[in-house]
């Protein structure tokens, strides 16, 4: 009797936990909420000299969401397919460059003497930022397979570079460190720890009823 | 009624007591602590620096791999401009001594870029490295309730610190753990 006790205890316990573990959320707005929580570990932060730098994990799930429903309510189960399919594939971070909370400048035109030095920063950002970023996983250095700087067309003093990389090339459960080797604000070598933990523990973008 | 404005005055001179001692520990405890940090040994030690370094000597021994393929190639032309003298061939002779001054120029315009981006590559570096520490110092500051942290510098600008106030080893145990990511 105090044997099959203990094993239904376990077996409840056992279940408890990976209903945790395999959580999933099917509001936009908490799982948006999650993502951007410090403490879920899937936002790291730093400043150096005036500079802030953050940088964002973007699950899947949350670039099939804004892909698939950006315009529609609901989307027909092919074309949803075809979506995540995109996005199987790839790794995706996002690193956001500003002022840090004691200045205001735009991170574009801080400490440049003229306009030739301003259009080499912002063809820099747009088509070579890929030069400075990459993973280190296991000791690996992995390049990003794209980089792309989002216009705002000067509506923030932050800008947003969202790095992608093949998901192939990196190891799996597995801590992933974001680097970032600047070579234009002089913040030096930058690198962002992402836990496999915090990465294994995101929950499902439930899309469910959404789907036709 | 008297004795009501005794108790009001003593409750109030033990509040305006406790304030003062309050404000005085306050100020005797956060305020005055002082520590030194050994900035050589910090940033010869940071992870961020030694990186750093092992990036800028691959990159110049990448350039300086090109420059020497540039000497050599001078240095061929140069025997056979010898060769052909002895020879006799003037003809070639010419054509090399052109060969020879267009890449003598190359390789000469060659070196002059590779100490300008030399140059540059190291301020970057360097101020880099000096910004990630100057943050890291005021942040273990605030966080360890640290009223100054004194940098001492090469020009020993600190001549005495007690060990206890010298934070060089915590400070880079934290530096490090910054710069990892941590």
């Amino acid at each position: 009797m105090g044997n099959s006790f203990r094993y239904i205890l376990l077996l409840s316990l056992t279940c408890l936990l990976w209903s945790c573990s395999q959580s999933s959320i099917s509001d936009f707005g908490k799982y948006v909420k999650y993502l951007s929580n410090p403490k879920n570990g899937l936002v790291k932060e730093k400043s150096v000299a005036g500079i802030s730098m953050k940088v964002k994990y973007l699950p899947n799930d949350y670039q099939v969401y804004n892909d698939a429903f950006k315009t529609s309510e609901s989307i027909d189960q092919k074309v949803f397919n075809d979506i995540k399919d995109n996005y199987s594939n790839s790794t995706t971070f996002v690193l956001t460059l500003g002022p840090d909370e004691e200045h205001k400048f735009d991170i574009t035109r801080v400490d440049l003497a003229d306009y030739d030095e301003y259009a080499e920063r912002i063809e820099r950002m747009n088509f070579n930022f890929g030069e400075f970023i990459s993973l280190e996983v296991d000791g690996i250095e992995i390049q990003p397979t794209l980089t792309q700087m989002e216009s705002l067309y000067g509506l923030k003093k932050t800008r947003d570079i969202v790095v992608v990389f093949n998901k192939e090339d990196i190891q799996p459960n597995a801590d992933i460190k974001f680097v970032f080797k600047d070579k234009m604000f002089n913040t030096g070598i930058n690198k962002f720890k992402f836990d496999k933990n915090d990465i294994a523990a995101i929950p499902t973008l439930d899309f469910g009823h959404r789907i036709m | 009624m008297k004795d009501l404005y005794g108790k009001i005055a003593f409750v109030l001179s033990l509040a305006i007591a406790v304030f003062l001692l309050v404000d005085k520990l306050q100020l005797t405890g956060n305020s005055d602590k002082v520590g030194v940090v050994q900035m050589e040994k910090l940033v010869y030690d940071y992870q961020g620096m030694k990186d750093a370094t092992e990036e800028y000597t691959a990159k110049m021994n990448a350039w300086q791999g090109q420059s020497d393929s540039l000497e050599s190639m001078l240095q061929r032309i140069y025997t056979e401009m010898k060769m052909d003298s002895i020879e006799g061939d003037l003809q070639k002779l010419r054509k090399d001594q052109e060969r020879f001054v267009l890449i003598q120029q190359q390789y000469y315009q060659y070196q002059e870029n590779v100490q300008k981006k030399a140059k540059e590559e190291d301020e970057q570096m360097t101020s880099g490295i000096i910004n990630q520490l100057n943050e890291c110092i005021k942040k273990y500051a605030k966080q360890n309730g640290y009223s100054m942290i004194i940098a001492n510098t090469q020009m020993e600008n600190v001549s005495y610190v007690e060990d206890a106030q010298d934070l060089t080893d915590e400070i880079l145990d934290f530096a490090n753990s910054q710069y990892n990511g941590e």
